[in-house]
């Protein structure tokens, strides 16, 4: 009796289920960590979805739905758009660390700064300020439609943005 | 000391007193005394007649003689406990509990129960908290993030307005 009682209580502690340590990744603002080979991206994009879950099953809640959300946003993405973002991060990848996280401050601030309704408009001003030779460029700035459209502080951020984006294809 | 009525040994929690005059070692002071104090109490008369069943039956019994090798054969017999193999000396408090010895039934029940939980945290398999197992490295996981964080940024700052 006392040797049966003993074997139940060995087999009770022993099917408590171990706890699994969590997984201490870099967060999302961390950008401390080396440089990002091209070739994870591709590796985590071509996973079975049983092998991307169990990829990231020991991720926190928060990060794993960021990076499904916007993996599923990119494979929705026509050929063409993908490439052309393809094209825009392989020269992202050519700036240096600190570019990269100044490039990264500058879309915070954008973000912060520009509501929804107005982005496309603000982004469409970029694209012309960089397009635009130095001549262009100081008409552009000068124009009564660029100073009525935006604050000074937003002209600023545009402007910068327009010098620090690496180029589209 | 012993020849008043107040004075009775098993009243007085004095047995002992008893005790030795029926081992007949009581001097023969003390012996009076008590035989007086027996002679009108009786529940002393009758633990000594009880005692004096004892010894008489003790006197009785006759030891064996002590064989003249008797020592040689102890220690050779301990020596022969010595040689047994460590095994056999596992075994055999184990085999004389199945023999049914109690002294040992806590003792085996928890060595069973140790090497029980000892085989089931060793052997039991992970309990299964995904279908398959990442071909991925966590770094190559966290890579993957950051691109398409990046990737995203770049897409919102590359989108056109429609029709343009």
């Amino acid at each position: 009796m006392r040797l049966a009682l003993s074997l139940i209580l060995a087999l009770t502690v022993a099917a408590e289920p171990q706890p699994k340590p969590k997984f201490k990744g870099p967060g999302i603002g961390d950008r401390k960590g080396g440089p990002i080979r091209p070739e994870s991206f591709e590796k985590f994009r071509n996973l079975s979805p049983e092998e991307r879950r169990a990829a990231l099953q020991n991720l926190p809640r928060e990060r794993r739905e960021n990076i499904e959300r916007r993996l599923a946003e990119w494979e929705k993405m026509s050929p063409q758009d993908r490439q052309r973002v393809q094209g825009s991060y392989a020269r992202f990848q050519e700036m240096t660390p600190e570019k990269q996280n100044q490039v990264r401050q500058l879309f915070r601030r954008f973000s912060e700064t520009f509501p929804v309704e107005r982005r496309l408009q603000a982004q469409g001003t970029i694209r012309r300020l960089k397009k635009a030779d130095a001549e262009e460029r100081k008409r552009i700035i000068e124009s009564k439609r660029f100073l009525e459209s935006y604050t000074d502080e937003e002209r600023k951020l545009l402007e910068q943005m327009a010098d620090e984006l690496p180029d589209r294809q | 000391m012993l020849d008043a009525k107040t004075t009775c040994p098993l009243q007085t929690d004095n047995a002992d007193v008893l005790l030795d005059y029926c081992s007949r070692s009581l001097d023969p002071a003390r012996r009076g005394m008590l035989e007086r104090h027996m002679a009108y109490c009786s529940e002393c008369r009758e633990m000594a007649a009880g005692q004096a069943e004892i010894w008489s039956a003790m006197d009785m019994f006759d030891a064996e003689p002590v064989s003249a090798d008797f020592d040689r054969r102890l220690y050779s017999r301990i020596a022969d406990i010595e040689k047994v193999p460590a095994w056999e000396r596992v075994w055999a408090p184990i085999r004389a509990y199945l023999q049914g010895q109690p002294a040992w039934k806590p003792v085996i029940s928890a060595a069973a129960a140790s090497a029980v939980l000892a085989i089931v945290i060793l052997v039991r398999p992970e309990a299964p908290t995904a279908p398959v197992a990442a071909p991925i490295e966590i770094q190559e996981v966290v890579e993957a993030e950051k691109a398409l964080e990046d990737m995203d940024m770049l897409r919102q700052l590359d989108a056109e307005p429609e029709g343009n």
